[in-house]
């Protein structure tokens, strides 16, 4: 019963992140302009890090940044170190955020898109060897964490729908 | 180390600890060059590439749908144009032939390499990469159509990356927009060497050429032929900017790509065919490479 709970609400979880990303990498790019693509990785990221407080939370982050590494040269380990990163500092300070708020939503994901980048690029350059990646993005990001921030109450909005328990199920998921 | 030999955040830990050294070693492993990738990423890729084929295929009979109707308004004018532009082509065509011709007596007559056979896939661009910090395309032809891992692509103006990632039908083309493809290549009119890779704004960069070679705006930049990926003479772009400071031993070179990466529909892929000769040679050089 747990694990089809689960399993039914991750399902959910990837197919809004593969739909996303179809959409903003198959008609975003040629409609705008092709240096915008946002992608809503990073908004599911946080809502599933702050809602799962379980022992399997760095297996999902790891999941998510897997489907969403095949459609990136950014690979699903990059993506899942900032993730992780992501996922610790909100565990820390999810007792002290009024998450529900749309303004705190939009903010909360502003400030931790940067965080997501900040990890991404550090190991980026211990990669490359590099600070090239950090440089040449501050402009993407800067209009790719807009966008993310903008769409977040909306975007939180779905995963609470996909996320939605009783208090017979919330202890369920909260442990996941 | 008190939270370690609590036993309710001990499991916590451990799924933590696993998690990131898991992906430390992704990182480790990983190259920007070519990416096997994993078999979960394969079939991800896979299952939701023929949904972005045909939502791109419907994108570019859209957009051919209304050009093709807003371009007959000038048709006339621009036939006739067109048919004295060609009739210009055809004399220069006429006399390139000769060229060729005369090219490959001297060639033959000095000894010089055996040509590259190139094979040409021809492959629609589908969808970008789902980062806007990488610059990846995606195309809809794959290892069944004769596509390989670190072919070269380009389009009729000139080099576009290479494959970087491929499946049985689609394929991933890491751009030479993206800072992590590095491509030798040559200033055509000074033969100057240097390295250009991706920068900003859709444009690339040429390092490593040094201060004393006189390039100048407007120069075109080819491959040089230097590596295992690119074969020789390939147009990449135009010197837009540079700059020469007193100091220092090489200049700092910005280059405008030829193609429009923006209207970018359709790439060809071409891949070396029967030189087994020379895939072994490049089979021997990546070897060598990983093996430092």
């Amino acid at each position: 019963m747990r694990i089809e709970f689960i399993l039914y609400r991750l399902f959910w979880t990837s197919l809004l992140l593969i739909v996303s990303n179809i959409f903003f990498t198959t008609l975003f790019p040629f409609v705008f302009n092709i240096g915008f693509r946002p992608s809503l990785n990073v908004v599911i990221l946080l809502f599933l890090a702050y809602r799962l407080q379980g022992n399997s939370l760095p297996f999902i982050i790891l999941f998510f940044q897997s489907v969403h590494g095949a459609f990136t040269a950014q690979g699903w380990a990059f993506a899942t170190l900032a993730g992780i990163g992501v996922g610790l500092i909100i565990s820390r300070i999810k007792d002290m955020v009024h998450f529900y708020l749309s303004w705190v939503q939009v903010a909360f994901t502003f400030v931790f898109s940067w965080i997501y980048f900040f990890i991404l690029s550090f190991f980026m350059y211990l990669k490359t060897e590099e600070l090239s990646f950090f440089y040449l993005n501050l402009g993407t990001e800067l209009a790719e964490s807009l966008f993310s921030a903008a769409l977040a109450p909306f975007i939180f909005k779905v995963m609470k729908k996909i996320w939605k328990t009783d208090s017979a199920t919330e202890a369920m998921v909260s442990n996941v | 180390m008190k939270f370690v030999t609590n036993p309710e955040i001990r499991p916590k830990i451990y799924s933590y600890l696993f998690v990131i050294f898991l992906s430390l070693y992704g990182v480790a492993k990983k190259d920007f060059v070519s990416d096997e990738g994993t078999f979960f990423e394969q079939l991800v890729m896979a299952t939701t590439s023929p949904v972005q084929d045909l939502l791109g295929g419907a994108r570019i009979k859209s957009v051919n749908f209304f050009s093709f109707y807003l371009s007959l308004i000038h048709t006339s004018e621009e036939n006739l144009s067109l048919k004295h532009e060609l009739s210009l082509m055809e004399e220069k065509l006429a006399t390139f032939e000769e060229l060729k011709l005369e090219n490959q007596r001297l060639k033959s007559l000095l000894e010089f390499g055996e040509e590259e056979n190139l094979k040409k896939v021809l492959a629609q661009v589908i969808s970008w990469d789902a980062s806007g910090k990488f610059r990846l395309l995606r195309i809809n032809k794959g290892k069944k159509d004769g596509v390989v891992l670190k072919a070269t692509v380009v389009s009729s103006k000139g080099l576009i990356g290479h494959i970087y990632r491929i499946t049985d039908h689609y394929a991933d083309i890491l751009t030479i927009l993206d800072p992590n493809n590095r491509v030798d290549s040559l200033v055509q009119r000074t033969r100057s060497h240097g390295i250009v890779e991706g920068g900003a704004k859709q444009l690339l960069s040429m390092k490593y050429v040094t201060r004393t070679e006189e390039v100048k705006v407007n120069d075109l930049i080819i491959t040089s032929g230097l590596s295992n990926i690119y074969p020789k003479g390939i147009i990449i772009g135009h010197i837009e900017r540079l700059e020469r400071e007193n100091y220092g031993i090489t200049q700092y070179i910005e280059v405008r790509p030829n193609v429009d990466f923006q209207r970018l529909e359709e790439v060809i892929v071409l891949r070396l065919e029967n030189n087994e000769e020379k895939q072994r040679e490049f089979l021997d050089l990546d070897e060598s490479q990983k093996a430092l």
